[in-house]
């Protein structure tokens, strides 16, 4: 069938966080989270939270108490996390394998 | 499956494909891991690959589907918040089926197909498994240890071709943590049809264009670039940041992907597109003070995990300097198996292999441009800007305040001004001779 070239006029789709990721295939270890805040104690005298900034995913979320959430179940595994927190308080490991993002195109 | 191998390596990116292509063709017992389910599926790049290696050792490539479409023009804009000014390049007389070895391309296809080839010549690839440490005996390093049941597997030597994150050669000691000056590398891979992009493009057939965006509008004033790559039926559009600068901002990654998407000249290209697939990685850009320890008792460091990428706006390139430290190594790797001889020493000649050869040495070079960036931010902050400004006085037709054009030779002037008044003449020479000087 020939394309039609008016059908692709419209303006490009822009994805909020949630819908990029529902583009992704994830399969989540639920037995073993792979990212982990080391001690939060840390994390409550951490003025700058980089780490809330600089997550592709925006997994990392500064709780009123101080204290850090991560969503690992949503973890696309590239490291930024882990490079950028300035105490080195999150323990990043591989999901085990098979586990994780799969991306079918990359 | 036997728990001893001539060699393990650790990745089954195209480093690692093309170290165990190398060795199975040599008659060594080769084993490879990938964490993902199949090899690609982990990974992600801009993506361009440069294929002079691929020729080499598989010169069918072309045609056999793991390449997307070669790159014809190369166009660089430099983009202001509302107006771009752009400097194509277009090289319509390369000749087929190579062209001019650059060809776009997708890594869940690429990987995979490569680490076919070192199936075919022999190698074991095991998938879904995650390698955390190395053994050791002593200093020694003397194979690596998966995370399943039993999952010990001795080797004369390790390859670790684990990538960016490399947590391999940094367990063994080879190497640090990653510093801030490490690039994020944001993507969305689009979907639109093949006829739509050709026509949009300006391309036949199986021509493709790379276009690389610089300036404050592509990743809002940081030193960063953005892309547009043309796949065969979709487009790969994302940016690269160092870590340090997005930490500054302070704004989402993915909200700047899609601030550069609805840039006023992006969106245009992008008209009808739908997204398939996000995806982020890091792309290991070391300074010298990072570079891993490439060599020990034992083991190498190959690809992305030893920092060879030259991530310079111009010039986009890993995976072909990878591969060929995948072969370096093999090589050293094979005279060391004739020998018996496993040590540092005995694997040292892949280190000076590597030194001589224009992955190490590109890289080096544009980690020198880059290492000035950070310490002239006006390259990205403020110049991209101030040209676009100037292109736009010489170039407006109508002033507001007139009611006739003004005189060309006022325009002239008036962007003559501008570059020594705002811009300084003195202060901009001095930033291209420290350019110059980092270059040399």
């Amino acid at each position: 069938m020939a394309v039609n070239v008016a059908d692709y006029l419209g303006p490009p789709k822009i994805l909020s966080r949630d819908d990029k990721l529902a583009l992704d295939s994830i399969r989540v270890n639920e037995a073993d989270p792979h990212l982990k805040i080391i001690d939060q104690q840390v994390c409550a005298k951490c003025d700058a939270k980089p780490c809330t900034v600089t997550c592709p995913v925006d997994n990392y979320h500064a709780e009123a108490d101080g204290h850090t959430t991560i969503y690992w179940d949503s973890c696309i595994e590239c490291g930024t996390c882990r490079v950028i927190c300035p105490y080195a308080n999150i323990s990043w490991k591989y999901p085990a394998g098979g586990f994780g993002v799969s991306y079918r195109y990359g | 499956m036997s728990d001893r191998f001539d060699v393990a390596i650790v990745g089954a990116g195209p480093g690692a494909s093309m170290a165990a292509y190398c060795l199975a063709k040599a008659g060594l017992s080769v084993i490879m891991f990938e964490r993902g389910d199949v090899p690609g599926s982990k990974a992600m790049f801009g993506g361009v690959l440069y294929t002079p290696i691929l020729e080499q050792f598989f010169p069918d490539f072309v045609t056999a589907g793991c390449v997307e479409r070669h790159v014809i023009e190369k166009r660089f804009c430099l983009l202001s918040d509302s107006n771009e000014i752009a400097i194509g390049f277009r090289f319509l007389d390369f000749e087929p089926p190579y062209y001019n070895h650059s060809f776009t391309g997708l890594r869940a296809r690429f990987d995979r197909w490569l680490a076919g080839k070192a199936e075919e010549a022999g190698a074991l690839l095991v998938t879904a498994t995650v390698v955390d440490e190395v053994c050791r005996e002593g200093e020694r390093i003397v194979g690596v240890r998966a995370r399943r049941e039993g999952g010990e597997v001795r080797a004369n030597v390790v390859i670790a071709a684990d990538g960016a994150n490399s947590l391999l050669a940094k367990q063994a000691g080879l190497r640090k943590e990653l510093p801030l000056t490490v690039i994020l590398g944001v993507k969305e891979v689009v979907s639109l049809p093949r006829e739509i992009i050709e026509d949009r493009f300006n391309l036949e057939g199986n021509e493709g264009v790379a276009i690389e965006y610089l300036g404050g509008g592509a990743v809002k004033g940081l030193m960063g670039a953005a892309f547009i790559y043309t796949n065969t039926d979709t487009l790969s559009v994302g940016y690269g940041c160092p870590l340090h600068a997005l930490r500054d901002l302070k704004e989402q990654p993915h909200d700047l992907l899609n601030h550069f998407k609805q840039h006023p000249s992006v969106r245009r290209l992008l008209r009808g597109t739908t997204p398939e697939e996000y995806s982020a990685h890091l792309i290991p850009e070391l300074g010298p003070q990072d570079m891993p320890r490439l060599v020990t008792d034992g083991m190498l460091v190959i690809g992305g995990a030893a920092g060879l990428i030259n991530a310079n706006p111009i010039f986009h390139e890993g995976t072909n300097m990878a591969m060929a430290s995948g072969i370096l190594a093999a090589r050293a790797i094979i005279e060391a198996h004739k020998r018996g001889d496993f040590s540092a020493a005995a694997l040292g000649s892949y280190e000076g292999a590597l030194r001589n050869s224009f992955a190490w040495q590109d890289m080096a070079r544009y980690q020198r441009l880059t290492r000035m960036a950070e310490t002239h931010p006006q390259l990205f902050a403020k110049y991209p800007y101030e040209f676009a400004r100037m292109a736009k006085l010489l170039m407006t037709v109508k002033a507001a305040d007139t009611d006739f054009q003004i005189p060309k030779r006022q325009l002239e002037l008036d962007v003559l001004d501008h570059l020594l008044a705002d811009i300084g003449v003195y202060s901009f020479a001095k930033d291209m001779a420290d350019v110059g000087r980092a270059m040399l």
